[in-house]
């Protein structure tokens, strides 16, 4: 697969990402790299191996549904760089349609 | 617009009925004050480590077994990428290649006959926060109480070919899921959210044309009026020889209409990828039969039991299948009060409005079944008529209480003395000789609803109509003779 700047732009796009002119050929350069290093392992046969998504073999562990406190509202807004009374504050939304 | 034909898929969003959230032990409540249900794991902080709650599985394993649906053996949850201020991580998790079901059919009753829609899959995510907006400002607002509480997203084939389809399978849907309790359906406190994806074709045409999909419907009703807008937009398009961009469409419920997304010129590109965090979950055979056997009757199954065994007709059986809690007190009764026929009558025609016009729900109700049944032995004994029957059962909806204590602080007891009614009844046959004339003519019927009316209205409604009719009955019959 080739990281062509038109494909490296819509990767930056969709992260949110800005780059200078210097450093977008060279995270380009970089990104084509890591895809060919990991396409080594094209190289084998793996048609009979289950595809893995987790290198724990182990089931997930479930937990019970009891609560457990919340942190409480000061607390977690504390960590937001912009709050306004119970809210955190965000540049204001154009489109009111929720998560696209 | 005709030789036109609308084609619907629906995606629809049910939050599951948890005490906590998918990932964390924060509560999931609806109204509680912003930001107070939140904890590091809902809010995206670096570190953080999501613990999937049975409870939540459990109820999607019931909602894919009860839509027919194979559940998986092994199933993993992915991470959805895209940045909205309502997403904390800047990923949802969900399900993307590995759904908890797939494979399902649901047939729900359509039009007099049923109708059945495949279910492509039913998988678990997790719900995002809210944005609130307020025109005065200039910034939004995020409440993050909603993220992370536990959804499951039905997806069915495009098979609804018009609006009425689309709301048919909506309120059996729900019908079903609050059956199963897996969630109270809510739409308008968004507990339910539904997401059709609209095309149409020529009419007889066998290919799909290019769809829209449509957000931010909020209420059953507001269903049809959206797909019927989007309808015509799209035919209206096609024959000025425009055509159709997939796109998400917002419905404006205030104007009637549906408007593009303007966020949206970027193609979807979620880069689905496992989710590290949370190993694929192994779900052996004697578990999913183990959430089978403990699911409760589903209401297709309670409709037919209750027309097989209370000998009711088919429409009442539905009516008072129609909810969960009502078919399980009506259930209760039948077991103390054998004439299933007249309990049938007093829930569909009296509890139903009753409850409609108090907004009382079943569950909220003061009602038992041992206060119905008393209720019903008084009637039978002629202690009460049919509208203070009534009466006594709003109030018992209400407040709950013992009907004879009802009955008597209000004055209901009726009248039963019968030399005191015979009085009454001479004197309303006295006073309506036309009547006479009517029963020696035959029209006895006719002659009898009369003679009653005038000596209920005598006795304030407090005689005992059985009393009141036999003795009308005796001493007509009398003067014919004479």
């Amino acid at each position: 697969m080739e990281i062509d700047d038109e494909l490296a732009r819509s990767i930056l796009k969709l992260a949110k990402l800005k780059l200078r002119g210097d450093e977008f050929g060279e995270y380009r350069r970089r990104l084509q790299e890591i895809l060919e290093y990991v396409g080594m392992l094209d190289e084998l046969d793996l048609k009979s191996v289950v595809p893995t998504a987790c290198a724990a073999d182990s089931s997930t562990i479930l937990r019970d549904d009891d609560g457990t406190e919340s942190s409480g509202r000061d607390r977690i807004l504390s960590n937001a760089p912009s709050r306004a009374g119970a809210f955190f504050k965000v540049p204001r939304i154009i489109d009111q349609g929720g998560c696209p | 617009m005709t030789g036109w034909e609308m084609v619907v898929g629906l995606e629809v969003h049910v939050q599951l009925k948890t005490r906590t959230k998918m990932f964390c032990g924060c509560e999931n409540r609806f109204g509680a004050p912003p930001n107070s249900l939140v904890c590091p794991v809902c809010a995206g902080m670096p570190g953080s480590l999501p613990t999937v709650n049975r409870k939540a599985v459990e109820l999607g394993m019931m909602t894919g077994i009860a839509l027919g649906c194979r559940i998986a053996s092994r199933t993993m949850f992915d991470r959805k990428n895209y940045f909205y201020p309502d997403l904390p991580k800047g990923y949802q998790i969900s399900q993307f290649d590995r759904p908890l079901a797939s494979g399902g059919s649901f047939r729900f009753p359509f039009g007099g006959g049923s109708m059945e829609a495949s279910i492509t899959r039913a998988h678990l995510e997790e719900d995002s926060g809210k944005n609130v907006h307020d025109a005065s400002t200039d910034g939004s607002f995020v409440d993050l109480n909603r993220a992370g509480v536990p959804l499951i997203e039905i997806v069915t084939g495009p098979v609804f070919r018009s609006a009425r389809e689309v709301s048919a399978y909506l309120a059996a849907l729900k019908q079903l899921l609050q059956y199963i309790g897996a969630s109270d359906c809510n739409m308008e406190r968004g507990s339910l959210r539904c997401e059709p994806n609209v095309s149409v074709r020529k009419a007889g045409s066998t290919s799909l044309g290019t769809k829209t999909e449509i957000k931010n419907i909020n209420s059953f009703k507001s269903v049809e009026k959206a797909l019927e807008y989007e309808f015509r937009r799209q035919t209206e398009a096609l024959e000025s020889g425009g055509r159709i961009l997939q796109q998400t469409m917002l419905w404006d419920d205030v104007a009637g209409s549906t408007a593009p997304m303007r966020s949206k010129e970027e193609a979807h590109d979620y880069r689905y990828f496992p989710e590290p965090d949370i190993p694929p979950l192994e779900i052996a055979a004697d578990w999913v039969e183990r959430v089978r056997a403990s699911m409760p009757e589903l209401p297709d199954a309670r409709k037919r039991r209750f027309v097989e065994s209370f000998g009711l007709r088919e429409y009442d059986a539905a009516v008072l299948t129609a909810s969960r809690d009502f078919s399980s007190l009506f259930e209760e009764c039948a077991r103390l009060w054998p004439n299933r026929r007249r309990l049938c009558s007093l829930f569909i025609t009296d509890l139903l409005s009753i409850l409609a016009d108090e907004k009382i729900e079943v569950c909220d109700s003061r009602l038992s079944a041992q206060s119905v049944a008393s209720l019903l032995r008084m009637e039978e004994e002629g202690a009460v008529g049919k509208n203070q029957v009534r009466e006594i059962l709003a109030e018992l909806a209400k407040a709950g209480g013992d009907p004879p204590a009802i009955a008597a602080s209000r004055g209901m007891v009726q009248l039963r003395d019968e030399d005191e009614i015979g009085a009454l009844v001479t004197k309303a046959i006295a006073e309506s000789p036309e009547s006479v004339a009517d029963f020696r003519a035959g029209r006895g019927k006719r002659a009898i609803g009369f003679l009653m009316g005038n000596v209920v209205r005598a006795m304030n409604g407090k005689g005992d109509p059985k009393i009141i009719r036999r003795l009308l009955v005796e001493k007509l019959e009398n003067q014919s003779r004479s």
